[in-house]
């Protein structure tokens, strides 16, 4: 593998760049802020018609492109750049997971469902952070408990749903509308995703894939959100950078451009670093996600802890080289790092990931 | 005020302590006791009450000019105030830091005013704004650009101001203008006390990204000040200015030490206990008393009627080493709670956090202390 990106990359990733900038910019991005919905259901469709991203990594027997992780990841890159809001994330697991588990699951609901996913006509929610409560009865699966933090749950029209059986940990399809589901949005430090808290109270559930497949389906989901958000960490920071090297070199005080100053030229290079160390982890990561199964689980980690550390600097570096304007609610700076907040917490903290590394070498020891 | 004589604490630290202490325990104060408020002029508005109830008793008059409704005594009063506002679980809020550095400068520049204007201040009746930053002067603040032109007995103001804190509810604002030439940078700066009522004043609120109106832009369209406005002699700006900031670097400081130690008192018993806890929590402490180390030692000499020189720029950058490894420690270790919750309690978390960015940022930035610590402290050659 090599560490840059093909020429048909590039491309692609100026394609994204390039519609972005015309669909996602500020004032669009604090309009869906602000929604109800959290986007622009026109600029979705648009997503899903012209750049046909909910379908980029479904195969093509599936109504979707057949593309891997690295394309994939360089969408979710720019995505970061421009704080995209849209269901991207959401769309981007759920429909990994229902192939996963197999498009002949639950009677082919799965296939279905992964088709109107890659055209961007269905939100199919992962509550898969905790664990409900299955049990079987004379009217089939029921399902009680409680999902926290259900991206895109406030909208989902079916819920992936992990829950734990008499055999063990199972995953189930659930109906938002089943009578049974109950739903509430809820307010985080980032207004740019969504998020809901799920409610199961004896609603009618569908099993989806093998019972002792259950944990490695939702491994494999884990290791690409982590990469995928990885790839949208280092878009924001690569944006946060862009940015700040833009008004060091603009921003006046004393007499010159305060990125004449030696306090400012470091900290930027500093920035620069990160970043790299980050792009460099998150395409080495996707490369062995679309390569080679095995790696996968610490690459992920690698990939999330150094993107994490990186829009974490870069947007609170930005921040600090625009001084009292980067730190208003008006400029976009504060955005950025709202947005690298919820991403550095969404799937296990940066602790969380060197801890699963530090358990790597040691059981290699 | 002939005839007014110092009070009897204003010699007696000591004494002070035990009787605001007991005074602050009494159930007249319960209703402040353990308030946030989001709003930032409803939490303004609701503290004034409290420090007006402090004032009318006594207690709030020490570390104010006997001349200007003040029973004498110094900053170390006050440095004793925080301390038992936050023990007594009252809040430490925007009247504090205003009258911790606008209150010395005005007694000591324009003692008239201060006994005109002061006491409804310290009373908490009103709040008065900090005019020195502008758009294209912020961490070059001799660079300023707002003009006060002499015009019979009144200046003529106009200009912009920037990053007033609580300038959008203070009812006058201490403003640094320039009275001689662009060229004449520090030299040609005076101070002027405004009515923010006075013709061609108009004051926004500035959100921040923690989405509360902390700051304030203020716009003067030909504002008449008369001279006797001047705080200090004409020309004389940047010397209040200076004096100012030793206020603002050192006792301030002192103030969010007391306020950042309970903050991590109620960290450490927000979240489990555990190795990263220990050592986050262990090293924001660590940070936190070595401010009030140094700051206790800088705060003496102020009482003591030295000046603080550029070294008070060490007790600014440790304030805000302090607050960031405070509220880092908390975005941390509330992790996901941090994140993802709206519940009040981490809200206020939150919202603490984000205006702790802003503390390597506000009153000259981190990189610009610095730069004052090598050049002026260190005398290393300039570039």
């Amino acid at each position: 593998m090599q560490f840059r990106y093909d020429p048909e990359h590039e491309e692609l990733a100026q394609v994204v760049r390039r519609f972005l900038d015309e669909v996602s910019a500020d004032a669009d991005v604090r309009a869906a802020m602000t929604s109800a919905l959290g986007w622009d259901p026109a600029t979705v469709k648009r997503l899903a018609v012209e750049l046909d991203v909910f379908g980029l990594a479904v195969p093509a027997e599936n109504g979707g492109a057949g593309y891997g992780v690295t394309e994939l990841g360089i969408v979710f890159q720019e995505a970061g750049r421009a704080l995209l809001c849209a269901p991207l994330l959401s769309a981007a697991l759920s429909s990994a997971l229902l192939l996963d588990v197999g498009t002949g699951a639950a009677g082919g609901r799965a296939a279905e469902l992964l088709t109107r996913i890659a055209t961007g006509d269905a939100i199919v929610a992962l509550a898969t952070r905790q664990a409900s409560n299955a049990r079987q009865t004379g009217q089939g699966w029921r399902l009680d408990g409680t999902h926290t933090w259900v991206l895109d749950g406030h909208v989902a029209e079916t819920f992936v749903v992990s829950a734990t059986t008499e055999l063990g940990p199972s995953l189930f399809l659930v109906d938002a509308d089943d009578r049974g589901t109950s739903r509430e949005q809820i307010e985080t430090v980032d207004g740019t995703r969504r998020f809901a808290t799920i409610g199961f109270a004896d609603a009618s559930a569908i099993p989806i894939g093998d019972a002792d497949s259950a944990t490695a389906v939702l491994e494999r989901s884990h290791d690409r959100a982590l990469i995928l958000l990885a790839a949208e960490q280092v878009g924001i920071a690569e944006r946060c950078l862009a940015m700040a090297t833009k008004y060091a070199k603009s921003r006046e005080q004393f007499g010159r451009p305060i990125g004449q100053f030696q306090a400012v030229k470091h900290k930027l290079a500093s920035v620069v670093l990160e970043v790299e160390a980050a792009l460099s982890a998150v395409m080495y990561a996707a490369w062995v996600a679309d390569h080679d199964a095995q790696l996968v689980g610490e690459v992920a980690r690698i990939a999330a802890y150094q993107a994490g550390e990186a829009a974490a600097l870069a947007a609170s570096e930005n921040i600090q080289i625009h001084g009292g304007i980067g730190a208003t609610w008006e400029h976009p700076a504060h955005l950025y790092l709202r947005r690298a907040t919820v991403c550095r917490q969404l799937f296990g903290d940066p602790q969380a990931h060197l801890e699963h590394l530090a358990q790597l070498i040691e059981a290699r020891a | 005020m002939a005839g007014v004589l110092s009070g009897p604490y204003a010699d007696d630290l000591p004494a002070y302590r035990v009787a605001l202490r007991t005074f602050l325990s009494s159930p007249d104060l319960d209703l402040w006791r353990g308030c946030y408020i989001d709003d930032v002029a409803e939490e303004m508005r609701f503290v004034s009450g409290m420090v007006r109830v402090i004032y009318d008793a006594d207690f709030g008059k020490y570390g104010f000019a006997v001349g200007a409704g003040g029973l004498g005594g110094d900053v170390r009063h006050w440095a004793v105030m925080y301390d038992e506002l936050v023990a007594a679980g009252l809040p430490l809020t925007g009247q504090h830091s205003l009258l911790t550095t606008l209150a010395q400068p005005i007694s000591r520049y324009a003692p008239e005013l201060a006994a005109k204007y002061l006491p409804a201040f310290a009373r908490g009746d009103e709040w008065w704004g900090q005019g020195f930053s502008e758009p294209e002067a912020g961490s070059d603040l001799a660079s300023l650009r707002c003009r006060g032109v002499l015009d019979g007995d009144h200046y003529v103001v106009s200009g912009q101001k920037l990053w007033t804190s609580h300038g959008a509810t203070a009812s006058h604002t201490v403003l640094l203008c320039r009275t001689g030439t662009t060229e004449s940078r520090h030299r040609g700066l005076s101070m002027l006390f405004l009515d923010n009522d006075m013709p061609g004043v108009e004051i926004r609120p500035i959100y921040l990204a923690s989405g509360r109106a902390e700051l304030a832009e203020c716009f003067f369209d030909e504002v008449r000040v008369p001279v006797d406005r001047l705080i200090g002699e004409a020309g004389q700006g940047w010397e209040v200015a200076m004096y100012l900031l030793q206020f603002e670097r050192a006792v301030y400081a002192w103030q969010r030490t007391a306020v950042l130690l309970e903050r991590l008192g109620a960290l450490a018993t927000a979240v489990p206990s555990g190795d990263l806890a220990r050592q986050q929590l262990g090293t924001a402490y660590l940070d936190l008393i070595g401010l009030r180390a140094r700051s206790v030692e800088t705060v003496r000499r102020l009482a003591a009627g030295e000046a603080v020189g550029p070294e008070a720029s060490a007790d600014k950058l440790l304030l805000g080493a302090a607050e960031q490894s405070v509220y880092d420690a908390a975005r941390s270790l509330l992790g996901e709670q941090f994140a993802f919750s709206s519940d009040p309690t981490l809200r206020r978390w939150g919202q603490e956090w984000w205006f702790s960015r802003t503390t390597t940022i506000y009153g000259g930035a981190a990189e610009v202390q610095r730069g004052i610590i090598a050049d002026r402290v260190l005398n290393l050659p300039r570039g």
